[in-house]
């Protein structure tokens, strides 16, 4: 329990440094321990969203229903954000912006958008960001528990993939099911695309992985997958919200090689993916 | 023999005063020869290494031997990039005029705010600025450097004939 609660209190720490000082003190003072995202939107309200709904925030961190005394977000606010968020390197981050979003120490991912410029091949980057969602990451140790005889049975990982909404937990509940196959002694190898999973990017894990899981970090997950499966001889590979064609068909050569996969898929039911994603899913995850 | 000690000193701090002054001509050309080099540096750390500024300024400080830029680095995070580098121009003595510092802090104004190809085309922008600054402190130094050391030492020497 007092490992929990310090590793929460670390976690805090990097969310909330990455708010800009007039934003911090009212998320702080509001409390972190509930707390599930802060919106920062140019011109509007503060808003925190919380387990129990969404508020606005005070600058003294009281929860509003209404808007007057609620602290208004300014252009400068969102300047100085990005500032932080991207260590004063906005270029640096120029794919993470494209893809939506960033994400920070301790694995809080920061959702961007703004005014999109379109190139030939789409969206190149945004010509300026208004808006910022700031998502805290949880680690809830020990959530994976009651699924671990169903994922390990007789000593094998059986290939798994979890489906669910978003905001749901699928990334923490797949960390820590790294963390306990890590314990059962399996060499566990993780692509974490975007830094979500261990958050270790440059950096040691801030997140307890157990006995230790061997971590690729920003590379896209079909090919770290292949390439997880050359280098660290793993039992299994975990990776997180799979969804091209090319991650599919990286599953099946892993599978083929006798190495066990476990992954996220956003969806709220099976039931509601269309035809070809189930049966593409049933032929990478499915027994052979 | 005091009047000897006494030509002796007026003639060498002045000559010491004229050689100071071309020194300090000679330093703004190289200081601006290196800035152009750090900037070449700071090209490649953005568009290849994707290094944040503070990391990027850190490594060109330690390899260029340029402690403006690490100290920048060590600034950026305290306050803003512009901020860092208006604070650090103050506190290191690299004999750059007004119009030099009005190209870097116009440079820092944007740094790090901006995508890569106008990062880039931004400091391209500053290089070319700073080579047209450097060429014409090269030829001030060229004609003006012997001119300081010169006019030092007969300026003393005159002086104390006047005096003794």
């Amino acid at each position: 329990m007092f490992a929990l609660a310090q590793e929460n209190k670390e976690l805090s720490t990097y969310f909330l440094t990455a708010l800009p000082e007039k934003i911090r003190s009212p998320v702080s003072k509001s409390g972190t321990d509930r707390l599930l995202e802060v919106r920062m939107r140019c011109g509007e309200k503060l808003l925190a969203v919380f387990k129990s709904g969404s508020y606005l925030l005070s600058p003294n961190g009281e929860l509003l229903r209404e808007r007057k005394n609620a602290m208004t977000v300014t252009e400068g606010d969102i300047k100085s954000a990005l500032e932080l968020i991207t260590s004063f390197s906005l270029y640096a981050y120029e794919n993470e912006i494209r893809n939506g979003f960033i994400t920070i120490s301790g694995g809080h991912r920061i959702g961007v958008c703004g005014e999109a410029n379109i190139g030939k091949n789409g969206m190149t980057h945004l010509k300026s960001i208004q808006s910022l969602n700031y998502r805290f990451a949880r680690e809830i140790i020990g959530c994976s528990d009651s699924f671990m005889e169903k994922i390990v049975e007789n000593g094998d990982i059986k290939n798994t993939l979890i489906v669910s909404p978003p905001m749901c937990g699928k990334t923490t509940l797949l960390r820590d099911i790294a963390r306990n196959l890590s314990l059962l002694g399996k060499r566990v190898s993780i692509i974490d695309e975007r830094g979500e999973i261990a958050a270790s990017a440059g950096r040691t894990s801030p997140f307890d992985m157990g006995f230790g899981c061997d971590i690729l970090s920003g590379a896209p997950k079909a090919d770290g997958m292949l390439y997880m499966l050359r280098s660290m001889s793993p039992d299994v590979i975990i990776t997180d919200e799979i969804g091209g064609n090319a991650d599919l068909e990286a599953i099946r050569e892993i599978k083929k090689r006798g190495v066990s996969v476990i992954a996220s898929l956003h969806g709220r039911d099976t039931k509601l993916l269309d035809f070809d994603t189930v049966i593409n899913l049933e032929r990478s995850f499915g027994d052979d | 023999m005091i009047k000897l000690l006494g030509t002796l000193l007026i003639v060498s701090s002045s000559g010491a005063l004229g050689f100071l002054k071309s020194q300090r001509l000679k330093k703004r050309s190289d200081s601006l020869s290196r800035l152009i080099s750090a900037l070449v540096l700071l090209e490649t750390e953005i568009s290849y290494g994707r290094k944040s500024i503070k990391d990027a300024f850190l490594s060109i400080g330690a390899s260029e031997n340029m402690p403006f830029f690490t100290l920048v680095s060590e600034k950026i995070g305290n306050m803003s990039v512009s901020d860092a580098f208006s604070n650090s121009i103050k506190c290191c003595d690299m004999c750059l005029l007004g119009t030099d510092n009005i190209v870097l802090l116009e440079f820092a104004s944007t740094l790090g705010s901006l995508d890569t190809a106008s990062q880039i085309k931004s400091i391209t922008h500053t290089k070319e600025l700073l080579s047209i600054a450097q060429k014409e402190a090269y030829e001030y130094y060229k004609k003006y450097g012997r001119f300081y050391r010169n006019m030092g030492l007969l300026l003393g020497i005159l002086f104390s004939l006047i005096l003794f």
